[in-house]
């Protein structure tokens, strides 16, 4: 045996470093199920109310106006039914600043001739940097509708100038090619109306739109995609953006607000100094400095996750893409743990600084290479025969029924407490994705991460191109390139 | 060893066949009800046109009822007809309903199944005022889901089996039953009915949520008895009464309130003035726009724009008032501020 061949050393560190990589496997899968319990919990007591018309009826007249944000950059295929969508919500007061971030199609043209837009004269102060601002323009047709004309800087920098510009005391910062439901922002608002001195961001679910019937800018069917890809990231995104959010938000420790579909105090936005442009993990960055600045302040906040208001995103369809967004969510968060390194188990940070921080350095820093490092070394010390096959075929059982429970949780509880998707079928499809997820599109994620790590290794800053489809017409977008 | 990797596998099969099962059950529970609600259009139609026909003609429709899900839907058509239908043909829909046993079947099934079954048969129970349904209502408004609870109140306030006003108050002691717009609904029917009795009850003993919904209900009668007890609520160590009663005055509608008002934007506490600005801005006060230029810089951002909003509301005065603001104040405020000026003069 080749085992016998072996150093004492060697086989005592093999087994050491196995029983390491195990003990992470398995604390990973913890923290997946101790989330999984909380969200359940938390759904179960706070059902989301099914109605909009107790909800309007109930908050309508406490209701902050909103501004609500929308960068736009190449996006002349879509921009004119995504922003009368944005016109259409059902909210009280509120106003949809888009912002052309220097486009190089016709993006600005067309919101001209879309909705007869007017040169606008509005006082504002730079005081959150941004690239210079080339005009502002209201429309002629609907007076809540603002946009701004400004130099190329990337999705942050357009996101401060329109904060720049705001005026309402709470903005929504949002993709332009995102689709809200009509009562996102009434149910979304909901912590800023119940606790309006605590609470700074408030976020909503984004759920993946591929398979969805669209028209005019609106969800009008909810369905479920048949490209395997996009599969995947439906039980993906319940797992980790509604349910692991949500189990985060309880415990006073989330660390990201979607840049898909967030609300912040404008006040806190300017006060802080707006989102960090050079970073492309800004949303993250932003929520992270927010829980800091307050830590360190001393004063009371709250970060809050409403898990019924949704924006429906396009996911990537193809390997190529989703590998680019992948790693460059990735360097996002190492850029952000980075950063802020000094909250990591620092006492002052409390939850954050323990439970956030640990769970970014457990999952985000070394999570994917230890998984990878899990997929070698076991079968290499099975062939080295120091780990006996009954033991491999355990340790992969064990590993992988904890990836199916834990996504076939988030599921079960998606339907006994949302109930979102309309047909039986489409739960037993996402049953199928749950289990196939787990042999080979998890491992490639952890592929992905690692490139994430490497390239921020390296410092890379490009956020590279996304290609979408396009909800009304087939297109290639490109998504904010730098 | 073995015992070792025994435990590994059933952990691992436990796992796989737990979330299975769970999520085997939730598809199966979908399928059921998919196929339940598959003929419901065909059969809402036949039950609304058998529901017609008996209050037109007064003959006795046979209705196909053979699961509980046709019940549900017979349930809901009955009560929606039953809205429309008045006097004798209101009468005979309610005696077929009880010849079909249905106020049984609500009886038992507002007392248990899920939330939403539960609210539908409390509902439906309206139909039926009884002793026993009083009883039966009474049992569910002990339900620890607050939801069941105030709503089976309501429908025994509505069959006129309710408790009084100070038994209403007393239910807004319970968590969360202060915040309910049922709860307020049922106590400003009764404060409009009895003003008198409301103003008593504001010198007795009460939860902070019982007087918050007090103050508020007696606000909305407009009554102008009300403003004196009201003025005298601004000055309650509760600051959520004061919040309230600041509320109720803007609500009561009466002018003569405004210096009590003014004084109420001075309060330490943020949802006074927050209160205090809007009733302001609702009174249309302008003569007291200087007392809500200093809440321009309120701390509190809600405060802050509930003032600006106000100052909108009281004309030339509070707009002329938020221009000077908009030259003076800090950059957050004099964003705002220029705001609504700009859009009060569009």
């Amino acid at each position: 045996m080749i085992a016998g061949l072996l150093p004492q050393a060697v086989y005592l560190a093999t087994h050491w470093l196995a029983a390491i990589i195990i003990a992470i496997g398995l604390l990973q899968n913890c923290v997946y199920i101790l989330q999984l319990a909380i969200a359940q919990r938390a759904l179960a007591q706070e059902p989301p109310e099914r109605h909009m018309r107790n909800l309007w009826r109930r908050s309508a007249t406490s209701a902050p106006p909103i501004a609500l944000l929308a960068p736009a950059y190449n996006e002349a295929l879509t921009i004119e039914n995504s922003t009368q969508s944005l016109l259409g919500l059902d909210y009280p007061v509120f106003e949809v600043i888009v912002i052309n971030d220097g486009s190089k199609d016709n993006t600005l043209e067309v919101l001209k001739s879309a909705f007869a837009l007017e040169p606008l004269d509005r006082d504002y102060e730079q005081t959150i940097p941004h690239q210079p601002i080339r005009g502002l323009y209201r429309s002629a047709k609907d007076a809540r509708l603002i946009v701004i004309d400004k130099q190329n800087g990337g999705k942050a920098d357009a996101l401060n100038a329109g904060i720049s510009l705001a005026r309402a005391p709470i903005v929504c910062s949002m993709d332009a090619d995102s689709i809200l439901e009509p009562d996102a922002l009434l149910r979304a608002v909901q912590p800023f109306v119940e606790d309006p001195e605590n609470v700074v961001a408030s976020g909503g679910t984004v759920r993946i739109a591929n398979g969805c019937l669209i028209e005019n800018g609106q969800v009008r069917e909810i369905g479920v995609s048949h490209n395997f890809l996009a599969l995947m990231q439906t039980v993906e995104y319940l797992r980790a953006f509604l349910l692991a959010r949500l189990a985060w938000s309880k415990i006073g420790a989330l660390t990201i607000v979607s840049g898909a579909f967030g609300l912040f105090r404008r006040s806190m936005l300017v006060e802080i100094g707006g989102y960090a442009l050079k970073t492309v993990g800004e949303d993250m960055e932003l929520v992270v400095r927010l829980h800091r600045i307050f830590r360190e302040r001393g004063k009371p906040y709250r970060i809050a996750f409403v898990p019924e208001p949704v924006c429906w995103t396009e996911a990537p369809e193809t390997l190529e893409v989703l590998a680019r967004q992948r790693a460059r969510w990735q360097r996002g968060a190492l850029e952000t743990f980075s950063k802020h390194r000094v909250m990591l188990f620092n006492p002052r940070y409390g939850r954050v600084g323990f439970l956030a921080f640990g769970q970014i350095l457990l999952f985000d820093v070394i999570g994917p290479v230890v998984e990878l490092f899990g997929y070698v070394l076991m079968p290499l010390m099975w062939m080295l025969g120091v780990l006996s096959v009954d033991y491999l075929l355990a340790f992969l059982a064990v590993t992988f029924a904890l990836g199916v429970a834990v996504s076939v949780g988030s599921l079960a509880v998606e339907e006994a407490e949302l109930r979102r998707f309309p047909k039986a079928s489409h739960l037993f499809l996402l049953t199928l994705a749950a289990v196939a997820e787990n042999f080979g599109y998890r491992q490639l994620n952890s592929l992905w991460r690692l490139r994430g790590l490497w390239q921020w290794m390296r410092g890379e800053q490009a956020w590279g191109d996304m290609h979408r489809r396009g909800f009304q017409t087939r297109k290639r977008v490109q998504v904010f390139a730098r | 060893m073995h015992g070792l990797l025994t435990f590994i596998w059933v952990v691992a099969l436990v796992l796989v066949a737990g979330s299975f099962g769970t999520l085997g059950a939730l598809i199966i529970a979908r399928l059921r009800r998919t196929a339940l609600e598959r003929g419901d259009d065909i059969l809402r139609a036949g039950y609304a046109k058998a529901l017609r026909q008996l209050a037109i003609t007064g003959e006795r429709p046979a209705l196909a009822v053979s699961n509980a899900h046709q019940r549900k839907v017979l349930a809901e058509e009955a009560l929606s007809s039953a809205q429309l239908m008045r006097g004798s043909a209101k009468a005979r829909l309610v005696a077929l309903l009880r010849d079909m046993r249905l106020d049984r079947r609500f009886r038992r099934q507002a007392l248990r199944g899920t939330v939403r079954d539960r609210l539908g048969a409390i509902e439906a129970l309206a139909l039926f005022p009884d002793a026993e349904t009083a009883e039966t209502l009474r049992t569910a408004e002990a339900a620890r889901d607050l939801r069941v609870s105030l709503a089976a109140l309501r429908v025994r306030v509505a069959t006129g089996f309710g408790p009084d006003m100070s038994g209403l108050l007393e239910r807004a002691a319970a968590p969360g039953a202060g915040k309910s717009a049922i709860l307020q609904e049922l106590i400003e029917h009764r404060a409009a009915l009895n003003l008198p009795e409301a103003l008593r009850l504001l010198n007795v003993s009460l939860s902070s949520a019982g007087r918050v919904l007090l103050l508020r209900a007696i606000g909305e009668t407009g009554q102008f008895e009300a403003l004196g007890p009201l003025k005298v609520a601004l000055r309650h160590p509760d600051p959520e009464a004061r919040a309230a009663a600041a509320g109720a005055l803007g609500a009561l509608g009466y002018s003569e309130a405004g210096p009590w008002l003014a004084h109420a934007t001075l309060d330490g506490d943020w949802r006074v003035r927050l209160r205090a600005a809007e009733a302001i801005g609702r009174l249309g006060a302008w003569e007291l726009a200087a007392a809500l230029e200093p809440l321009l810089e309120d701390p509190v951002w809600w405060v802050r724009f509930r003032a600006e909003e106000a100052l909108g509301r009281l004309g030339e005065v509070g707009l002329s008032k938020l221009a000077d603001a908009a030259g003076a104040l800090h950059m957050a405020a004099r964003a705002q501020g220029a705001a609504l000026a700009a859009g009060a003069r569009a």
